[in-house]
């Protein structure tokens, strides 16, 4: 590695990023032993855990895969500057001079990134599972399904902040890139029922194309879930999410080295 | 051994707008030999950091070709031996001195044990053993050049390439600096220097080129651009006697009662002239080559090119 990700690990802990993701620990810690608090509350009033639990599909394991999606939202903000922040005037001198190929550089930088904030990611929801199952008495493996696909949701985040990093060569304009790609997919979420209101074939067309490109970070939550509860799961949402960052992060190597500096 | 090889490099910066493009470097040919050190010199927007940048290739040649030892720039080898100290640098601001240096040396792929001793003998080198610790976002700018220098001499390359290296640096530092230079070179390296300092070039480089809006004007040895080979001070009891020279031999610049300046159409006259003077029976005292500061030098060569451009 070169020493990229010793560094990337000092440049976390130089930007403090740790006390956040230590706050949103406790406040997930406190919001486990709040939720158990009501349920006593619901369960004193004569109604069964076991049942309610039933009804609601598994509430405990969807709140992880919430808390892990919102992790990932962190961590998509506190990393969308890293590249650029590389790549910066009187800087970027400094990394090019030596004697690493831009592509070895930049992949280097991108699984640094990825592996420092997904160590941390996964830690806290370790202690959440913990903590969660001395309260609940209640630890499912399913949660190694919730970790995996969530960190492939923030590599997919990563491919897009670096794209959009390496071309604008702006933190702010990475940020914008991973927010506008997040409400693209939103929308395109409910592609069939738009393509029901809109009466042409090539628009219908679009969308449904458009569908298949942008990465769909919404639908892979929706898939730890499935995989969690034991339901059958369709797999194209991650399949076409992972070959579009592969993708991007390939025309981002190709338009890293084409650029001067 | 060449070390550096330019040939015919151009580089032109596209700015969106046709006539706004930049020759930042046109028809650029140079080499540079292993042991050497050679002072870029030339002003402001002149191109010299740009070619340290195609060589390095943080930035791509429009045109022609670039090398170092053999190697393009486009071959991540070719900087396995080279240190770069940037112009107006920023280093990580996240990593202190020592931190910097070991990230550095760890990107050249040196073990740890190199790394402990290269980096603890350049940081006692530099004389920043004190700051070590400090992070880099905390150092004052002559700091941030010596550590940059450690930085660029991590690695123990063949090739230095150092962009404005003083700049900032105090009095001291500077002769520090210009010591540490010295024993870079008495190694047998090569040094590239790009200074605004003239002096500070004058009194280390072997050959300098001239870099006006992207063009080497003038490539020469240090000696040769601050000698006029053709003007003599000639120290002499020269009375109230007039000397008269023939226009093939050169002429009188200036005579006063103590001696004469000539300047002549070539070296041997200067010959003819001391016979001369010893028929006349003159004591001559000494006879010594005009110098001229490579400062003036530089000055004179920069405004005969701008006349004669149109
Ligand atoms: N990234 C860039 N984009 C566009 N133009 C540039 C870029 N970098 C340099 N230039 C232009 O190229 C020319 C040469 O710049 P360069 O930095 O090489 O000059 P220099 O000789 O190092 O000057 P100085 O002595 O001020 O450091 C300048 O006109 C500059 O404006
Ligand atoms: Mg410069």
């Amino acid at each position: 590695m070169r020493g990229i990700l010793t560094d990337c690990i000092a440049e976390m802990v130089d930007r403090k990023v740790l006390w956040i993701f230590a706050v949103v620990t406790v406040i997930g810690i406190l919001s486990v032993v709040v939720s158990r608090s009501i349920e006593m509350q619901f369960q004193s009033e004569g109604m069964d855990f076991q049942q309610m639990n039933e009804m609601l599909g598994n509430p405990l394991m969807k709140g992880y895969n919430s808390f892990m999606y919102f992790l990932v939202f962190l961590s998509v903000l506190a990393t969308a500057g890293l590249v650029p922040n590389m790549l910066a005037r009187g800087r970027v001198d400094f990394y090019l001079s030596k004697p690493l190929s831009r592509k070895a550089l930049l992949l280097n930088k991108v699984f640094a990134i990825w592996v420092v904030y997904g160590a941390i990611m996964v830690l806290v929801m370790l202690i959440e599972f913990v903590v969660g199952g001395l309260v609940y008495g209640m630890y499912d493996s399913g949660i190694v399904y919730i970790i995996l696909t969530n960190l492939l949701a923030f590599f997919l985040w990563l491919s897009v902040t670096t794209f959009a990093g390496v071309l604008s060569g702006s933190g702010a304009m990475s940020m914008m890139a991973a927010f506008l790609v997040w409400v693209l997919q939103k929308i395109l979420a409910f592609h069939n029922g738009i393509k029901e209101l809109i009466d042409a074939p090539i628009v219908e067309k679009i969308i449904d194309g458009l569908y298949y490109i942008v990465p769909k970070t919404g639908e892979i939550s929706d898939l730890a879930d499935s995989l969690v509860a034991g339901d059958s799961v369709d797999w194209m949402p991650l399949y076409s999410s992972l070959a579009f960052a592969v993708v991007l992060l390939y025309v981002t190597i190709c338009l890293f080295n084409r650029k001067d500096y | 051994m060449t070390v550096i090889d330019v040939q015919d490099l151009t580089k032109v910066y596209r700015t969106g707008m046709r006539k706004g493009d930049i020759v930042a470097l046109d028809s650029v040919s140079l080499s540079i030999g292993m042991g050497e050190i050679f002072g870029l010199l030339g002003p402001n927007g002149a191109g010299k950091t740009t070619l340290f940048k195609v060589l390095l290739g943080i930035t791509q040649a429009t045109s022609g070709e670039a090398s170092l030892f053999g190697r393009p720039p486009s071959d991540p080898k070719s900087r396995l031996q080279v240190g770069y100290l940037p112009e107006n640098h920023r280093f990580p601001f996240h990593l202190t001195g020592l931190g910097l240096l070991e990230f550095s040396a760890r990107m050249y792929g040196m073990s740890q044990s190199e790394i402990d001793q290269r980096s603890e003998e350049l940081l006692e080198l530099v004389g920043m053993a004190r700051w070590v610790d400090t992070k880099i976002s905390k150092y004052s700018k002559g700091m941030g050049q010596r550590i940059g220098l450690a930085q660029a001499m991590i690695s123990d390359p063949d090739v230095l390439l150092l962009d404005e290296p003083t700049d900032g640096v105090d009095p001291v530092g500077k002769i520090e600096i210009r010591k540490v230079l010295e024993r870079i070179r008495s190694d047998g390296k090569s040094i590239v220097l790009n200074s605004h300092l003239l002096s500070e070039v004058e009194s280390m480089a072997d050959r300098v080129a001239i870099l006006s809006k992207g063009r080497i004007i003038k490539i020469s040895s240090v000696e040769d651009l601050t000698s006029r080979k053709s003007q003599y001070d000639i120290e002499a009891d020269m009375g109230s006697r007039l000397i008269e020279i023939p226009p093939e031999i050169g002429k009188v610049v200036v005579v006063t009662a103590r001696g004469m300046t000539v300047e002549l159409t070539k070296r041997d006259n200067v010959n003819y002239v001391i016979d001369h003077l010893r028929m006349k029976k003159i004591s001559i005292y000494s006879v010594t080559p005009v110098k001229v500061s490579l400062e003036q030098s530089f000055i004179e060569t920069i405004t005969e090119d701008a006349e004669s451009q149109p």
